[in-house]
Formats: structure tokens, C-alpha cells, sequence
């Protein structure tokens, strides 16, 4: 103990902070950041929300963490939770481009296409539209039955950056749930090599494959319960293959786009 | 210090981007991080309204446009009120019926509990609390955002209960105008019917010839026979059961109902216990009925009985179908033809 270890410092307040024992990492904003980025590829967006409410809990100006708490509202279906958590992220970030299109996408999740399209259309309209901005508008174009919702997609790859392997995710998803599983295929591919250990790429990866007609949906969707065991929705599509006749598949893999 | 959204450079030590707005720091004091969630049991309502809206059953409402005039005059006291008979209507038009969803749930969820219990106290006291909702939801819309004083709040909420419980009444004769609800003097086992249940019925023409042997029937007791019933100070209705028929001879034998000298079957037709110790024979008038009722007392003659037992077809009011109170022997009630 060196002797200037027991002074008290004003902003030191009633707690003191745990020491972390030598190789531990430090438990910062980041670090939960990483962590929910590991539940939500694992499929675990409950725990992922949590892991962003601690990183929150340490930066509240971190737009990241507040991004993805709304993000996995909208996968754990509570979306107008996720517009009102937008609106109060949005405090903080006075109508980010980010926050919008969540807010979008979150309407248009909750069957109200009209908001969703105002709100998208506003996020566009702001400076720096960033990916998320463009994956929320090709859901909404998507949803419209729009081809411009491909060119979407496509740009918000361009504009990822370092979030490429990210967005290529979410562009895959997207393009799995409004079943354009040929060009989602490409993108889950990608993913998978990237990401190998990510639960939630095998997943989609499978449940695209399934749709095409494909043999290896099942190793992928495997794969994606060894990763994460006892994981429903994976082992649900599974059961579901399994029960899949032969001719449907023969139909899946020579119909199916 | 850069800001993370429009890229501005700010001076040092600000807090926010002078640009955007966007927060460069994090403020002072604690900040909420952990968002609102969803309970349990809304997700599968949120379900169907959110299938409602993809189906397009709600459209026709969305493009519905409230004229500003009206949202102005559904803010006055009367037409508030007025408006609200539709419970939560004023408050649509001015749009703020998520203020009152609670309030109208719970009319709803006491109206229905009032139904399903009607006949019991329970089922009073409910259909009380919803009026008393359904009130306070139609002062909410206008009356109780601008008076404070008690007074004339326990005032005007009275004025309107006696509105509302006009309203309701008429309602109710409206929907339920062919059912009649009434007690039961009359014990029947062989058809679970015991003195004091409350059973529902279908309403008949007064004078009705056609009423079968055994039927349950509501009428009206106070003079029968074409004279004052002596056994009952005032009117008194209630549900009997028949058992001869216009011309037929009727007589207690032993205990057991005799008809055209034939006796009658003890389990569908009990004799009431104030005529079990007396030997009676009445015939019955051709428009008129021989029924079994469950009268207070006992030791009266035979001759007063009979003339007692003997019912006008024109004070029948209607037929029972249905045993509703108690809950546990709810069921119809079946009469062999």
C-alpha cells in the first residue's frame, strides 16, 4: 500500500471501485458493449439488453449501447417499448439518424407502415444517415413489395465500414423475413465464415436453406443448437425440417428465390 | 471535442454538441438506463391488434375525421356526458381515450361479471360499480377537469348516476324485453329446481292455453282464482309449477297428485308441504290451471287450498328455461311435452 492509497477524493463518492485483479478486464462501457454484441449473436437478446443497460450504466452518452437496447426491444417484440425508449434516447441525441430509423422500424414491426415510412423518410432526411438508416428503410420499402429495397440494402453495406460483418447480418435477416432467400443466402454465408461461433447466423443460415429446399439447412441448424443448446426457436425449425416431405423440399429447392 | 453525430468540433468542456445537440458528456446525476418492458400477459392482445391493423379491419376507424367543433362541444359538461353513454366516446372524439382505457376495462369487466352474476347480490353490486365507472368515465371526459369543489362534484356524479341508471334500465328492457327473470316458490327436484333459485324464462302471452302438465311458470300469485289470495299482503310474483290442467280433476291423495284419477309421478310432480296432510279435489276452470307453489303456513282447509291452488291463465307471464342461481346447477330447464 503506498501512502497515498487511503486519500479521499471528492468524486470518489460512497462506493469505491472493485480493484480488478491483474489480466481481468476492465469492466467499462466497452466491455459490456462487446458482451450484449455476444448475447445478441448468440440469439440471446434478452441478456444482450441487459449487457447494454450495464455499458449505459457506466457511459449514458454511449449511442451504441442505447441504439442496441432499442434494437433488441424490437427482436423481443415490445415495440412501441422500443419507440418510447427511442424518444428518450433521443434526449440525449436530438433526432440522430440512428434513433429514427429504429423508431421506424419498430413501427413498421408493429404493423403501422404509415409511421414507419414518416419516420424513415425523416431519418433519411437527416445528416450522416448511417447503415442502420438504410436497413431500416429497406424494410420498409420490403414491406411496401419495393425492389428499391435491395439497392437499400446494398447501400447500407457501403456505408457499414467497420460494421460490415454486422449489417451484412441484419441485411441477411432482413432479407430472410421477407423472403428474398437467394440474396440472403450470400449475405448468411459470409456471415457464418466471419463469424463462426454466432448462433444466431447459423440460425438464419439454416432457416434460409430451409426455405431454398437446401440438405445442409439442418447441419446449420446444428450447428447453430450446439452453439447455443436448447436454444426453442432453432430447435423449433429444426422439428419443422425434419417434418418437411420430400417433394415440398423438391419444390422448395427448385421454386423457392 | 468532436461530436460522435455531425462531426462538429466543439469547444472544450461543453457538454453538448453547439451544432446538433447531440450530449458530449455524460450528465450529472443518475440517468435511467434500463428501458420499460412489456408485461406478459399484453403480449398476446398486442398480437391481435397488431393483426387487426395488417388485416385492415381497423382502417375504416383511421380514416374517420373528428370536425374540431364537435372535439369543442364533447368538452362541455352536458354534452359529455351525453356523448359518454357510449362509454369512452367524448373522450375518442377529443382524442384521449388511452386516459379512461383503464376506466372502461373495468366497466366492462364489471358489466360482464354483473351479467354472469345477476340475481345474487354479487351481480347487483357489480352492475353498481360498473354504472358507478361508467359515470365517473363520462365526468372524467369534461365535467371534472374544470370544477374542484366536492360538493358540486357529488352532485353533478349524482345527477348523472340517475341518468345513467335511467339509461341502463331502458337497456336492459331493450336487450332482455323477452327474458323473465324471477325466484322459485316451488320445489322440484326431478328437475333441480329448489325454493329460492332464480330462473330465467321466456316470456308468454297472458291467457296462453298452452302450457303442458309440469311446466315451471311465472305468475302472478296475488289473486287467484279470481279472488285476493289471502296468504300474500301484496303482489307477489314467482316461478310454479303446473299440474292440471283446464277441465282435468285434480285431488292430494296420501300425499301424491291424482289426475282424472290417475296418480302422478312423485319425483316430477312433489306435493308442497303446506298441502300434504290435507285430501283435496278442485276441478279446474277451462281457462284456468291447477298449480303447485310453496304458500307460508300451514292448516288451512281443503276448499281454500284448492281455490288457492287454482291459477287464470292470463296471470301467467312467461315459462322457465333456465335455472341461473345458483351457479353450480345452472342449466335448462327441460318440461316433457
Amino acid at each position: 500500500m503506498n501512502r497515498f492509497s487511503s486519500l479521499e477524493f471528492e468524486d470518489a463518492g460512497g462506493k469505491r471501485p472493485r480493484k480488478s485483479t491483474p489480466g481481468e478486464p476492465v469492466r467499462d462501457a466497452m466491455y459490456f458493449y462487446r458482451e450484449a454484441m455476444g448475447c445478441y449473436l448468440a440469439g440471446d437478446f434478452e441478456q444482450a439488453l441487459r449487457s447494454y443497460s450495464r455499458a449505459l450504466e457506466r457511459n449514458s452518452v454511449f449511442l451504441e449501447a442505447w441504439a442496441g437496447q432499442i434494437r433488441m426491444l424490437i427482436e423481443l417484440g415490445e415495440y412501441p417499448e422500443a419507440v418510447i425508449w427511442a424518444d428518450k434516447a433521443m434526449e440525449a441525441f436530438p433526432n440522430h439518424p440512428e434513433l429514427i430509423a429504429a423508431k421506424a422500424a419498430a413501427c413498421l414491426r408493429d404493423a403501422k407502415p404509415e409511421k414507419a415510412m414518416g419516420f424513415s423518410d425523416f431519418s433519411i432526411s437527416q445528416e450522416n444517415a448511417g447503415p442502420w438508416v438504410w436497413l431500416a428503410r429497406a424494410e420498409v420499402l420490403m414491406e411496401r413489395k419495393s425492389r428499391i429495397g435491395q439497392e437499400c440494402l446494398s447501400k447500407a453495406l457501403l456505408e457499414a465500414g467497420e460494421a460490415v460483418n454486422l449489417i451484412r447480418l441484419e441485411a441477411g435477416r432482413i432479407d430472410v423475413r421477407y423472403g428474398h432467400y437467394s440474396a440472403a443466402l450470400e449475405l448468411l454465408e459470409k456471415t457464418v465464415r466471419v463469424w463462426p461461433k454466432s448462433a444466431l447466423a447459423w440460425y438464419e443460415l439454416g432457416r434460409c436453406q430451409a426455405h431454398l429446399g437446401f440438405s445442409e439447412a439442418k447441419a446449420a441448424l446444428e450447428e447453430a443448437l450446439r452453439l447455443r443448446p436448447n436454444w426453442r426457436p432453432a430447435a423449433a425449425e429444426l422439428d419443422r425440417l425434419k417434418r418437411t416431405g420430400p417433394l415440398k423440399r423438391a419444390w422448395r429447392r427448385f421454386f423457392a428465390r | 471535442m468532436q461530436c460522435r453525430r455531425c462531426k462538429f468540433e466543439n469547444m472544450p468542456g461543453l457538454t453538448s454538441c453547439m451544432r446538433c445537440g447531440s450530449l458530449l458528456t455524460a450528465p450529472e446525476g443518475p440517468v435511467e438506463v434500463a428501458p420499460p418492458r412489456m408485461p406478459r400477459w399484453q403480449r398476446p392482445f398486442r398480437g391481435l391488434a397488431r393483426g387487426a391493423r395488417k388485416s385492415g379491419i381497423l382502417a375504416p376507424l383511421q380514416v374517420i375525421r373528428i370536425p374540431t367543433w364537435l372535439a369543442l362541444v364533447s368538452s362541455v359538461v352536458f354534452f359529455g356526458v351525453l356523448l359518454s353513454l357510449v362509454p369512452g366516446l367524448a373522450h375518442w372524439i377529443q382524442r384521449r381515450w388511452k386516459s379512461v382505457g383503464w376506466w372502461i376495462a373495468a366497466w366492462a369487466v364489471f358489466l360482464i361479471l354483473s351479467v354472469f352474476l345477476f340475481g345474487g347480490f354479487l351481480g347487483y353490486l357489480f352492475l353498481g360499480l360498473a354504472l358507478a365507472a361508467h359515470v365517473w368515465v363520462a365526468l372524467h371526459s369534461s365535467f371534472l377537469r374544470g370544477h374542484d369543489t366536492l360538493a358540486m362534484r357529488i352532485v353533478v356524479f349524482l345527477l348523472a348516476l340517475g341518468l345513467y341508471y335511467f339509461v341502463y334500465t331502458r337497456t336492459a328492457g331493450l336487450l332482455f324485453g323477452q327474458v323473465q327473470p324471477g325466484y322459485a316458490i316451488v320445489s322440484v327436484p326431478a328437475r333441480q329446481i329448489e325454493i329460492g333459485d332464480y330462473l330465467l324464462g321466456r316470456r308468454t302471452l297472458p291467457g296462453d292455453p298452452n302450457h303442458p302438465r309440469g311446466a315451471v311458470v311465472y305468475a302472478n300469485l296475488r289473486q287467484i282464482g279470481g279472488w285476493e289470495n289471502p296468504f300474500f299482503p301484496s303482489r307477489y310474483f314467482g316461478y310454479v309449477q303446473i299440474v292440471g290442467l283446464g277441465g282435468e280433476v285434480v285431488e292430494i291423495k296420501e300425499g301424491v297428485f291424482w289426475v282424472n284419477q290417475s296418480p302422478l309421478d312423485q319425483e316430477l310432480y312433489p306435493v308442497p308441504q303446506w298441502l300434504l296432510n290435507l285430501e283435496l279435489s278442485a276441478e279446474v276452470p277451462a281457462d284456468s290451471y291447477f298449480v303447485s307453489a310453496e304458500y307460508m303456513g300451514t292448516g288451512y282447509n281443503a276448499q281454500l287450498a284448492a281455490q288457492a291452488c287454482i291459477l287464470s291463465s292470463r296471470r301467467i307471464e312467461g315459462r322457465a328455461v333456465y335455472r341461473w342461481w345458483p351457479l353450480w346447477r345452472r342449466g335448462l330447464i327441460r318440461t316433457d311435452e
